[in-house]
């Protein structure tokens, strides 16, 4: 009885086969479940952008029919010194935000994948800020930097520092609380990314540096710095357009005041919109910053692959 | 033999899509609304009294079912409008009078006119003429207040008054500003907080200007600035006159002189009410709702109350009163006949007393409660009520206008006037120039 192979695929392949490799043609159930995710994408992201991109080029109060004005919005919003301020103010509190979180954040995991005593400890320790609620902790921390009775002017007053500085009242030293709990409240994921990447490197590359005569300060600076750099990059621009993206913390602590000396960008689009109900206003801003922060994103990861390629 | 499964999976997604299909279809069933449930809506924090109208109202008229929707302030002047104007509208809607929110819902039909509540509730009567005024737009009436209350009073706490020696005036009125100061020093000198604010709320720095104006511009001129930003009103009156800018000068030198807590810009409205029932600090500015709060929280501290000192010395401060509206009927609710009904009844004695008066300490907004019922309110806030009806009760400018002019715009411009960053000259101009671009819409 011969039986005949139905299969599309050579008989044999063994030996290095020369024939060319056919296609594996994909059933059509494949594209059948692929459109869910495909809608829930254009629902979620597609249509909102549209959306967004629509109501800038428009004047609109939140009811009623979008009356287009072009780029009007757009035109306003660069033209006015107080939209000018909160995006320099926005791209001021990335940096320092981002920036700090990361250079804290290597000290920590530096330290922790030494193993220093305790490491297991410090992984969760200064992993917790992360999970509490953000709002939670603008609310907690703008109490805690009360003077008279808040817990930090009670520290620094224990410590013979005074207890009566107002950071939150004025309007040149306001933003810096904020920042350093932003710091705060981000360090742990970017402490875990941070770690992870340090524990890839292999021992054996720090033997070699030890046996050269390279101390643990010197090797953290010319082998671990280098080798986990597209980690850092990708981190920083993360940690950047997070802290450029942030409302909770600044509008719980500050309310974007005094005055609008802590309105950072998010808190200005929220102002504009539930406040003065200027969504097409809103929307530019909105757009704006998301452009910027794109421009920001792709800058990121040219630099961490151009890095990693090397 | 090489079976596929191909059919059987496309079978089973198109199945799976078109269980989905049908559960959607059933939930927009089940969603219709019935015609004797009501859809309510009222402001975060205030869930016991709309809870009594609510329970009132479906024991009034059996067979009714009202669902009440918490409605965040943040959210009523912004992101309740979509609510309001789409197809899952409530019945009755907040929509803070006073805020944009309701002059764009005016201006694009997203309301219903309420002839026929004030039919049933009788409100030419029972409305004072200033409430009245207030819910009315365009010569129609589209929302209603349903309470009274009076705001930017000053509490004192009596034991620290007596401590640092401050005999309290018998008529509620601190003299001049000089006085408040002189009142201030003696707290700190006793060792308390002089006159908590929360400088950062958004509210309470521009509630203490709509206690000052009317006691720097004259009734004209307080008309004047109630309605000028309606482009249909003459505008007899600039926020760069005198009358304005030294309300506002009066409140700088507030400032200036130490009045207010340490840190006070920094300071949230519930951080300032800390230090007051706390015993940190010797004066607070609250509502008269707070009364009712502070016996409470605090039913140790012995309280008495005090007005701003006046602009000019030769008027007098009188009590600040607020009815704005906020309760409203979208053009989208699916049973505005009940709806009417159900805002004729929050305005009706039984409602007033019985849900507004007995459960929230809410002042009536209608002008027919007896004197007897009101005797469930704290003394102090009876008081007020009394003062009020011998002295005038002045209506407050933020509580009026726009929001987009007063207090969403001003708040702030006092702010960084306090922290340096602007004087009282620019915040008329810049109130200028927001009513002129108004106007221009």
């Amino acid at each position: 009885m011969t039986v005949t192979s139905t299969s599309s695929l050579p008989a044999s392949r063994e030996g290095g086969s020369t024939a060319p490799r056919r296609r594996r043609r994909r059933p059509p159930f494949a594209y059948v479940m692929i459109v869910p995710p495909l809608v829930v994408l254009l629902a979620t992201f597609g249509y909102p952008i549209i959306e967004g991109v629509r109501i800038s080029l428009s004047s609109w109060s939140g009811v009623g029919p979008l009356n287009f004005i072009g780029l009007d919005n757009y035109i306003s919003a660069f033209q006015d010194p107080a939209v000018v301020q909160s995006v320099l103010r926005t791209l001021f509190y990335a940096v320092v935000v981002g920036l700090g979180v990361v250079t804290l954040a290597s000290a920590l995991a530096a330290a922790v994948s030494r193993g220093a005593k305790g490491s297991g400890f410090y992984r969760v320790i200064w992993f917790l800020p992360s999970v509490i609620p953000v709002a939670a902790s603008g609310v907690f921390w703008s109490t805690a930097f009360q003077p008279g009775y808040g817990a930090v002017n009670k520290l620094l007053g224990f410590l013979g520092l005074g207890d009566d500085h107002a950071w939150l009242g004025s309007s040149e030293t306001a933003l810096f609380p904020v920042m350093a709990v932003a710091i705060w409240a981000n360090i742990g994921f970017a402490f875990l990314l941070v770690l992870g990447a340090m524990e890839q490197v292999p021992v054996s590359t720090y033997e070699a540096a030890s046996i050269d005569g390279a101390g643990p300060v010197r090797q953290f600076f010319s082998i671990t710095l280098p080798l986990i750099r597209p980690i850092l990059v990708v981190t920083i621009m993360l940690q950047m357009i997070w802290a450029a993206n942030e409302f909770s913390l600044v509008y719980a602590m500050t309310g974007g005041g005094p005055g609008t000396s802590t309105s950072t960008l998010p808190v200005f689009i929220y102002n504009a919109a539930f406040k003065f109900t200027e969504y097409g206003v809103a929307s530019a801003m909105a757009i704006i910053s998301g452009v910027v922060l794109l421009i920001v994103g792709a800058i990121g990861l040219r630099l961490s692959r151009a890095k990693g390629d090397d | 033999m090489h079976t596929t499964s191909t059919g059987r999976r496309t079978r089973l997604a198109v199945a799976g899509l078109a269980a989905a299909s049908a559960a959607v279809a059933l939930t927009g069933c089940s969603a219709a609304s019935d015609e004797n449930t009501l859809t309510v809506q009222f402001t975060q924090g205030n869930e016991k009294v709309y809870q009594a109208y609510a329970s009132l109202f479906e024991e009034a008229n059996p067979g009714v079912t009202v669902k009440l929707q918490s409605v965040s302030t943040e959210s009523a002047n912004g992101a309740n409008l979509s609510v309001i104007t789409s197809s899952s509208a409530p019945d009755v809607a907040i929509v803070p009078g006073n805020s944009p929110a309701y002059t764009s819902l005016v201006r694009d039909n997203g309301l219903q006119t309420l002839e026929t509540v004030w039919e049933l509730a009788d409100l030419d009567t029972r409305y004072d003429e200033s409430t009245d005024a207030l819910t009315l737009y365009d010569g129609e009436h589209y929302a209603i207040a349903d309470s009274l209350s009076f705001y930017s009073l000053v509490y004192y706490n009596k034991e620290a008054f007596d401590k640092a020696g401050i005999t309290a005036p018998e008529n509620h009125r601190i003299e001049s500003a000089a006085a408040l100061e002189a009142i201030t020093t003696d707290l700190k000198a006793a060792g308390y907080q002089g006159l908590a604010v929360g400088g950062k709320s958004g509210y309470q720095l521009s509630w203490m200007l709509d206690a000052l104006l009317p006691t720097s511009a004259t009734p004209e001129e307080m008309a004047s600035y109630s309605t000028s930003w309606n482009p249909a009103n003459e505008a007899t009156t600039s926020y760069t006159d005198a009358a304005f800018v030294d309300a506002v000068a009066q409140l700088q030198q507030f400032g200036a002189a130490g009045v207010f807590q340490d840190g006070y810009l920094g300071a949230s409205s519930d951080q300032s009410a800390a230090l007051f029932e706390q015993s940190q600090a010797g004066m607070i500015i609250a509502g008269s709702w707070y009364a009712a709060i502070l016996d409470d929280k605090a039913p140790d501290l012995d309280y008495g109350w005090l007005l701003l000192p006046p602009v000019d010395p030769s008027s007098m401060t009188q009590v600040t009163g607020s009815s704005t509206p906020q309760f409203a009927i979208p053009t989208k609710a699916k049973n505005p006949e009940l709806a009417e009904k159900y805002l004729a009844f929050m305005l009706s004695s039984e409602g007033q007393v019985g849900a507004g008066l007995a459960v929230g300490g809410y002042l009536p907004a209608v002008n027919d409660i007896q004197d007897s019922e009101l005797s469930t309110l704290p003394e102090a806030v009876r008081e007020m009520i009394e003062d009020g009806r011998t002295n005038g009760i002045a209506s407050g400018w933020t509580s009026t206008v726009p929001s987009t002019i007063g207090q969403a715009n001003v708040e702030p411009l006092i702010q960084s006037m306090y922290d340096g960053g602007a004087t009282p000259q620019s915040i008329g101009e810049a109130v200028q120039k927001k009513v002129d671009e108004v106007r221009a819409d």
